[in-house]
């Protein structure tokens, strides 16, 4: 089996065999997805490495037919090229450092495991998949257990409603996403749903401008409510903050981005006219994002709810990168995708610690803890400093790049606004800071205790990837750069006149 | 004539009267194992019906009777449910007071019923098919005689199934008045006079409607929630499975065989009964706090779900609606079988009773939910993908048509909502209200061969549909080769432009 | 849409091709054979209602007792409670009566028919009817034996 096939159903595997064990072995169910998860991490890892970036199409390809009945053929056809192979990457490692930090789940392990298992090895598989249907097929194994994991180790009041609004919210944003597919898999005509054969069917017939002027809003809309674009976001702070720590790393790190992943993939390339015609409207909406939802997290009193907004704003430089259409906007995407989906998870894992510790992430009951929880206070530190844009991690890498690449093609008033989400980003991260680890001790929280050595593993994992990545953002670009660069091809090679041209002009 | 054709049926009759006949001679004791030999027995049958000793394709009895690849599908469903149900019913022997054999004979008589039902090819066949069905069932609703629910639901069910019958009835006596006939092959070949014919017209959509009560189908759907609430849940679940199956069966072949242009030109009447059926199953499932009830609504807007299929007007929509039926076959049995475990060990059917079952009883637990999460339409369960066709079949035929695309954009509604109310059963068994009971509940080991066998049926048609697929594309694809097969298959494909 | 249809060739298709048309226009006006019956729903409806208006109008000039009102003047006294209670026994005769009684009836049409189903298919007219008696014979040993013939217990 390729290696690729074998990442995928490794967690999968993993899962299936702490199904087959008694629910109080406690440690058997602990090791073995602690084993299947760091496995898969590791062969994440050495599938990114081993990749060659300049090669033209997939590496690690392979394909086995599904279905194939009537006219309707379907194929599990997976395959890696720049733009999932860092997802990939991260979705391993966030997976791993997912199961660590759930050292202290003591109900019902087996079935929290299960279900974190089966959310690593669907979004593993929705990254992996070149065929439309599973990818929908993944992203959905992977949402779905999101609900009861919410509800049983949830924390807080109302985990319950967060718990239905976060699984309506994005059933009803897949569901649509899957109508635009199937429009798009039914108007072809070649009843596939494969994005190779859809890709070279769609270079020689375009669908008509009306056609994708109607599929396009379906997937962004629809996957843009899986990434949290405004104002379709309210599910995810709400979501996040009553989620347990490990779902809240898988969700707000890993299965946001299948949206974008699917945007870029599908969207972008094969609908050009319809993304002439609606990546104007997605530019004003990402500002929503930026500036909205920074705004609100600049409010925010509860660190997971802080974090959760600020996710979001970041989500906006994803899809400002995007609206902006260039090879250099796009790159920056990804890296930003790849980036975030480490350091959101970092941050949520940081304040799991905090909450298991002190028992509050109410900003206003903390304070001076850096001086009872060192290791624990320079991590922090470091992961907001990455969340501020701080040079030496990834996410400045990926930000300023989208930043320069959509300086030249969209309104300066959107770029200059985005500049002020930056700005925004740093004020309540500082703050955050500020509140939590400096200022004078309080007498309730003597009784922390700072990270441990093997509690430090995963977040030493995070920041790793983080500050390599950051450090050597070719590591990315060079794998990226190239499908960036068929994506804005494909993306610009529409049937109509360019409806952008006037935007692009700047006063 | 041909009579090893309905050699299948008289065989099931025959099994049927020798149930009722040794239940006479044996001890009281040993019925259970009298529903097993009828297990076994009907199970024998299966491996007949589907082997290459069964009768392939035929026509007989005056045309009436025809065997092709469509009706040996449904003859393979039926007689499998029968045999699951049967089952069920060993299991919840329990709880029958009396007259064990007479409900295996019962449901022996239902499935002789439908396996008619599946080879129907003249009005008469369908009424007197269909009716064999309903009567035996006003009978296995109200089987608990002392259980004041289950007979509301048998004298629902009876009270609004004569109606039914009498619309159809009176349907198919307008019907005979205007065409001369009641057989399917000569309506087809001269619906486009009968096309202009009112009295027809009227007489089919009485049919239309008959057959509409048997899916529970908007607006015919009101005796489902209350007899899916009070009937004892074996033959709850023969009602969701087979007797809606049969009704489907019956569609296609009426809709899509007999009137094919009429049901082109009705599709707007078939529109709205999908789209209104997917709204009111789903919209009045919100509130339920009753689980049987609730299944009632979930079944009601499944038949809409169904529905989409008809309305499609295609060979895919009608291979959707196959393999539809067959992952909702595995996933409505697990939820009954696992709710008639269940009922031994909690009280009440109420939804909030579920609560601490995660604990409990992580099996039943888990198998609920994934039945649940199979109906909501989730992968990897089958009813992602059942449902996916349905919607791609629709897609297929609604270029030009708006309100096709309308009908989608309720569909994908409604199966959002159906999320709500099933997360809401899940949300029950996993962290759901005081758990005033921590006992563990043990199930037995037939229980857990069934619940088993359930969900491996629901994931492997889940993850590897392909083998039933194909299946039921043959049996849609066979369709009229078997009643044309003097000639090669006059297949004629009208695109929905011009049609319209 | 049509996406199959049966084709017209078929020799097996038994009516006629000629004036099919023709007929179902005839049909339609088939209805009119149905204008007697309408007639006589009119006829006896307007009875009902007249005779109904006449004995309120003309029963007015006539004496009125109780005993008068009362629907039947002799018999039973149609009072009492609308569910009262009857022995299940009764059901059953009934039950009975409906099985090896009435379905007996469907013997005289078949009797009646019998020579000229003989042409056609002999074994479908004989066997058709053999199968009937012997599901009906099933059904006396099992109410044999289930005791539903003996009164008293």
């Amino acid at each position: 089996m390729d290696s690729l096939s074998f990442v995928i159903l490794l967690p999968l595997l993993s899962a299936l065999l702490i199904l087959l064990v008694p629910g109080n072995y406690r440690v058997i169910v602990r090791a073995i997805a602690v084993l299947g998860s760091g496995l898969t991490a590791w062969i994440a890892a050495s599938l990114f490495f081993r990749f060659q970036p300049g090669h033209e199409g997939f590496q690690f390809e392979s394909i086995l037919p599904w279905i194939s009945v009537g006219k309707l053929s379907l194929a599990y056809h997976v395959g890696a090229d720049g733009l999932n192979i860092g997802l990939i990457l991260v979705t391993g490692l966030v997976g791993f450092a997912s199961v660590l930090v759930s050292w202290n789940i003591d109900r019902n392990p087996k079935l929290f495991y299960i279900l974190l298992l089966l959310m690593i090895g669907g979004a593993l598989g929705a990254f992996a998949s070149l065929d439309l249907l599973f990818f929908y097929f993944f992203n959905e194994l992977a949402l779905v257990p999101t609900f009861i994991l919410i509800g049983v180790w949830g924390r807080g009041e109302n985990k319950t409603v967060a718990a239905f609004k976060i699984s309506l919210y994005l059933t009803l944003g897949a569901l649509i996403a899957l109508a635009g597919l199937l429009l798009l898999h039914v108007s072809t005509g070649a009843q596939t749903f494969d994005v190779i054969a859809l890709k070279t069917l769609l270079a020689g017939k375009p669908l008509s401008v009306t056609l994708q002027n109607w599929i396009f809003p379906l997937l962004l809309f629809g996957f843009g409510t899986l990434v949290g674009l405004f104002p379709f976001h309210s599910w995810a702070a709400e979501g996040y903050a009553a989620a347990p720590t490990a779902a809240a790393m898988m969700h707000s790190g890993i299965l946001k981005k299948a949206g974008l992943y699917a945007l870029l993939r599908v969207a972008l390339p094969f609908l050009p006219d319809g993304a002439a015609h609606w990546l104007p409207v997605l530019a004003w909406l990402c500002l929503g994002n930026l500036l909205h939802c920074g705004w609100v997290a600049l409010c925010q009193k509860d660190l997971n709810l802080l974090i959760g907004n600020s996710s979001l704003a970041h989500m906006g430089f994803a899809f400002l990168g995007i609206a902006s259409l260039s090879v250099i906007g796009i790159t920056g995407t990804v890296i930003v995708m790849v980036a975030h989906a480490l350091l959101a998870p970092l941050c949520f894992a940081l304040s799991g610690y905090l909450e298991s510790q002190s028992g509050t992430v109410d900003l206003t009951r903390l304070g001076g803890l850096l001086r009872r929880m060192p290791v624990f206070g320079t991590l922090m530190v470091m992961g907001f400093m990455a969340g501020c844009g701080l040079p030496g991690f990834a996410n400045f890498a990926g930000e300023a790049t989208v930043l320069f690449g959509s300086w030249k093609s969209l309104p300066w008033i959107v770029v200059a606004a985005s500049w002020s989400g930056l700005i925004l980003g740093a004020v309540y991260m500082l703050r955050a800071l500020r509140s939590i680890l400096y200022g004078e001790e309080r007498k309730e929280l003597t009784a922390v205790i700072d990270l441990g050595w093997w509690r430090r593993l995963p977040f030493a994992l995070l920041i790793a990837a983080l500050l390599l990545f950051g450090l050597a953002p070719s590591l990315l670009s060079r794998r990226i750069e190239p499908v960036a660069k068929e994506i804005v091809k494909a993306a610009t090679n529409r049937s109509t006149p360019s409806r952008v041209a006037a935007v692009v002009v700047t006063p | 004539m041909n009579y090893s054709l309905i050699i299948v049926e008289i065989t099931a009759v025959l099994i049927g009267l020798g149930v009722l006949m040794t239940d006479l001679w044996i001890s009281p004791a040993a019925r259970k194992g009298l529903g097993y030999a009828a297990a076994v027995a009907v199970g024998c049958l299966l491996a007949f019906a589907t082997g290459s000793l069964a009768p392939q394709h035929g026509l007989g009895f005056r045309d009436s009777f025809v065997v092709d690849d469509l009706a040996r599908f449904f003859k393979a469903f039926f007689l499998f449910g029968a045999i699951v149900v049967i089952l069920m019913t060993v299991e919840f022997s329990s709880r029958i007071a009396s007259g064990l054999s007479e409900f295996f004979a019962l449901v022996i008589f239902a499935l002789v019923g439908m396996l008619f039902a599946a080879s129907a090819n003249d009005l008469v066949l369908l009424f007197v098919s269909l009716e064999l069905i309903t009567v035996t069932f006003y009978i296995l609703t109200s089987f608990q005689r002392n259980r004041l629910a289950s007979l509301e639901a048998g004298v629902k069910y009876l009270i609004l199934g004569a109606v039914a019958s009498a619309f159809m009835v009176f349907g198919i006596a307008l019907i005979f008045g205007s065409a001369n006939s009641t057989n399917f092959r000569v309506i087809a070949a001269h619906q486009t006079e009968l096309a202009t014919s009112p009295v027809f017209l009227l007489g089919l959509l009485l049919v239309l409607a008959g057959l509409g009560f048997k899916i529970a189908a908007f607006p015919f759907q009101a005796w489902a929630p209350d007899v899916y609430q009070g009937s004892p849940a074996p033959a709850t679940a023969f009602l969701a499975v087979g007797s809606k199956a049969a009704g489907f069966v019956l569609l296609i072949r009426l809709l899509t065989q007999a009137v094919p242009q009429i049901t082109a030109e009705w599709s707007r009447l078939l529109v709205v009964m999908s789209a209104a059926t997917i709204i009111y199953g789903s919209l009045c499932a919100i509130p339920q706090r009753n689980l049987k009830r609730l299944m009632g609504y979930s079944s009601i807007a499944n038949a809409g779900y169904l529905l989409l299929g008809i309305v499609a007007m295609s060979r895919s929509g009608s291979t959707a609606i196959l393999f539809y039926l067959g992952g909702y076959f595995f996933t409505v049995l697990a939820a009954f079988t696992a709710m008639s475990a269940l009922a031994e060990h909690i009280e009440t059917d109420e939804i909030a009773g579920l609560a601490g079952l995660g604990r409990r009883s992580p099996f039943l637990a888990a198998t609920l939910t994934l039945s649940l999460v199979s109906l909501a339409g989730i992968p990897p369960m089958v009813g992602f993908f059942g449902k996916v066709l349905l919607l791609r079949s629709v897609f297929e035929s609604a270029p030009g048509r708006p309100d096709l695309y309308l009908l989608l954009g309720i569909a994908v509604i409604g199966v959002v909502i159906s999320l709500y109310y099933y997360f809401g059963v899940i949300r029950s068994i996993y962290w759901g209200g005081s758990t005033p009971n921590l006992a563990p509940i043990r199930t037995s080991l037939g229980t857990k061969v069934a619940l088993g066998t359930c969900i491996a049926g629901m994931v492997f048609l889940g993850i590897a549909p392909n083998g039933y697929l194909r299946i039921a594309e043959t049996a849609i694809g066979g369709i009229d080769s078997a009643a044309g097969r003097l000639k090669s298959p006059a297949l004629k494909k009208v695109s929905a432009h011009e049609a319209h | 849409m049509v996406f199959f249809k049966y084709s017209l060739q078929d020799p097996k298709l038994h009516l006629p091709q000629a004036g099919y048309e023709a007929k179902v226009k005839k049909m339609d006006s088939q209805l009119n054979q149905y204008l007697p019956v309408l007639m006589l729903l009119l006829v006896t409806s307007g009875f009902a209602v007249s005779t109904l208006i006449i004995s309120v109008a003309a029963g007015k000039l006539g004496r009125r007792t109780k005993t008068k009102d009362i629907p039947y003047e002799c018999g039973m006294l149609p009072e009492g409670e609308g569910n009262s209670r009857m022995s299940v026994k009764f059901y059953l005769v009934a039950l009975l009566f409906v099985l090896f009684d009435i379905e007996v009836v469907f013997m005289y049409p078949w009797a009646v028919t019998y020579k000229k189903l003989l042409e056609t298919d002999a074994t479908l007219a004989l066997g058709g009817m053999l199968s009937f008696m012997f599901i009906l014979l099933v059904g006396y040993v099992y109410a044999l034996k289930k005791r539903a013939f003996d009164w008293k217990s």
